[in-house]
């Protein structure tokens, strides 16, 4: 199993469409923290308006803290797109171009081909994000340097700078899980078809689709907004309030690893089953 | 079963919804053997092949290769295969040492200098550090069956390993073909629907159309020019094959004809003998060579 996960890393790592992922995070981030090291005092004047009403702000509101708080909303869309280029490619990649065929000829079963292809899968993915963690946080540092964090959700708060740091872990922490769960679906999706595109398309499409009705939130679907997987993307922001509500963040904990078990419960399911025609 | 046998498929069958790809097959291929699988484009050849390979699992029958049952999730006897099917696709971005590396890991084998072995015996190893998309249709087909030998299998598998390939190419690839199985005594299926292709390599084939088996036998034998294959059309295949066997005639039974080989010079006996029995034929017709045979069975 080792060998197999290995393997798929060389292959993950030769494969040039990998370092997309991780040079659209470098562009991006690069770009958005340049655009706010110059531009950044009056978007964020813009923003504070209101708030500027009520209390005297003091100190660098524009820090490495806040830029990586507004960089993290990235998990919704933008990582999944990049974790679905390498994840959603893995086996039905494979499958079209044939290579596939010559690697189920070989003594190990369908299950531990998978297993060895979603763990890789997943190591990708926890490198993106940390990737995505060190260029925010650490590139953030550089431009703006430290400083109180605030964040306008649910009213105020204002976060020491000393007591931020193990929240931004524990918020990665959190977004890799939503991303495996990303992981999952893309590598479920791509043990039905025979091509890249597919699972690519398939799973932003189910994201954008279930996001569009968590955001709607309208009542018929109300209450199977805590068990939809989406809806748990942004669950790293709990990490940011004054009163950290630990039982809801169990409950995202257990919801997320239900589907990354259950994506690969039926991923293996019908990879075992598929005739490779290809 | 016979202990000569290293590949024998019994009564395989293969759904693709209503369609049947493969009918109700059975054959067997011996150790040294090199065994023709001949038929036209879509005659169910790739599909049995990759049944044998468990890449397709069959709706019906068994598969055995030497003398083992592989239906299930029995994985090892891969380790005694070796398969290029269809057309050989690699890593494009990896090089053929990479490829081979992967490979040959993935047969949970220690010895690396395997690797190396067979690049030099597939002469490619002066392009082992090159990257495969680079390489042309012969080279990467070389590589294919290098990946064959990786683990030194005592049954490769090759499926149309000719196509796409030129003349010279084409000598090549026989030249390397023999030189595996009587050197390295290894046994080959080489698949393909030219005639000429089969005949110039195989000692015994087999001939399938419309996923159903048509003829089996030794290549020299279906070849000649003395013994005629005879397709005689029956309402009674039963009665009429039985006949034929109690003959000493070899007989391949399709549906409702019965194709026989059959000495030139007793065909008028064979012919009276089975109307005196009151066996009811309705066509008899004469093919002198396997070609008139294939080319008249599969328009």
């Amino acid at each position: 199993m080792m060998q197999l996960t290995l393997i798929e890393l060389f292959k993950i790592i030769k494969r040039p469409r990998t370092y997309i992922g991780f040079l659209a995070i470098f562009l991006t981030v690069g770009a958005m923290q340049l655009a706010m090291y110059y531009e950044g005092e009056e978007l964020i004047s813009i923003a504070i308006q209101n708030l500027e009403n009520d209390f005297r702000l003091e100190g660098k509101i524009i820090n490495t803290n806040l830029m990586t708080y507004i960089l993290l909303n990235s998990l919704i869309i933008h990582i999944p797109i990049l974790i679905c280029l390498v994840t959603g490619d893995s086996i039905a990649g494979e499958a079209s171009t044939g290579t596939l065929r010559l690697i189920l000829q070989k003594p190990y079963s369908r299950t531990q081909i998978y297993l060895a292809k979603a763990l890789s899968g997943f190591i990708y993915t926890i490198s993106l994000i940390i990737f995505l963690a060190l260029m925010t946080y650490v590139l953030g540092y550089f431009l703006f340097g430290s400083g109180d964090l605030i964040v306008l959700r649910r009213g105020v708060t204002v976060i020491s700078s000393d007591d931020v740091v193990w929240r931004f872990c524990l918020a990665f922490c959190s977004g890799a899980l939503s991303m495996l769960v990303v992981a999952s679906l893309s590598m479920m999706i791509s043990s039905f078809v025979n091509n890249a595109i597919g699972p690519i398309v398939g799973t932003i499409s189910i994201i954008i689709g279930l996001n569009i009705i968590f955001t709607l939130g309208a009542p018929l679907f109300k209450n199977l907004i805590p068990y939809i997987f989406t809806s748990h993307f942004i669950k790293w922001q709990y990490f940011f309030d004054f009163q950290i509500e630990i039982d809801k963040l169990k409950l995202s904990v257990i919801v997320q690893l239900a589907y990354i078990i259950v994506f690969n419960t039926i991923g293996i399911f019908h990879f075992n089953r598929k005739d490779i025609l290809s | 079963m016979n202990s000569s046998k290293i590949l024998e498929i019994k009564n395989l069958h293969k759904l693709f919804g209503d369609f049947k790809a493969v009918n109700n097959i059975s054959l067997q291929v011996n150790k040294g053997d090199i065994y023709g699988f001949l038929g036209p484009n879509g005659a169910g050849k790739s599909t049995t092949l990759r049944m044998v390979l468990g890449l397709i699992k069959p709706s019906e029958g068994n598969i055995f290769i030497n003398n083992e049952n592989i239906s299930g999730n029995n994985r090892r006897y891969l380790n005694d295969i070796g398969a290029l099917i269809e057309k050989p696709d690699f890593y494009k971005n990896l090089s053929a040492l990479d490829n081979l590396k992967i490979l040959y890991k993935m047969s949970r084998l220690k010895n690396n200098h395997r690797v190396f072995e067979v690049l030099n015996e597939v002469d490619l190893w002066e392009k082992r550090n090159q990257k495969v998309g680079g390489f042309s249709q012969g080279m990467k087909q070389r590589l294919g069956i290098a990946q064959t030998l990786l683990h030194e299998p005592s049954l490769i598998i090759l499926d149309e390993p000719s196509n796409g390939l030129d003349p010279q190419g084409q000598a090549d690839m026989r030249e390397l073909i023999l030189r595996i199985n009587k050197e390295m005594q290894i046994t080959v299926i080489i698949s393909s629907h030219i005639l000429s292709e089969i005949e110039k390599i195989a000692n015994r084939m087999v001939v399938i159309n419309n996923g159903e088996k048509i003829l089996e036998g030794n290549v020299r034998k279906l070849m000649s020019k003395e013994l005629l294959k005879v397709s005689l059309k029956s309402s009674d295949t039963v009665r009429l094959s039985e006949f034929l066997k109690s003959e000493n005639i070899e007989i391949e039974v399709r549906n409702d004809d019965i194709i026989a080989l059959i000495n030139e010079e007793s065909i008028p006996n064979v012919i009276r003998k089975i109307t005196q029995k009151n066996i009811p034929i309705s066509e008899v017709k004469q093919m002198r060579t396997l070609e008139e045979l294939f080319l008249g069975l599969t328009k």
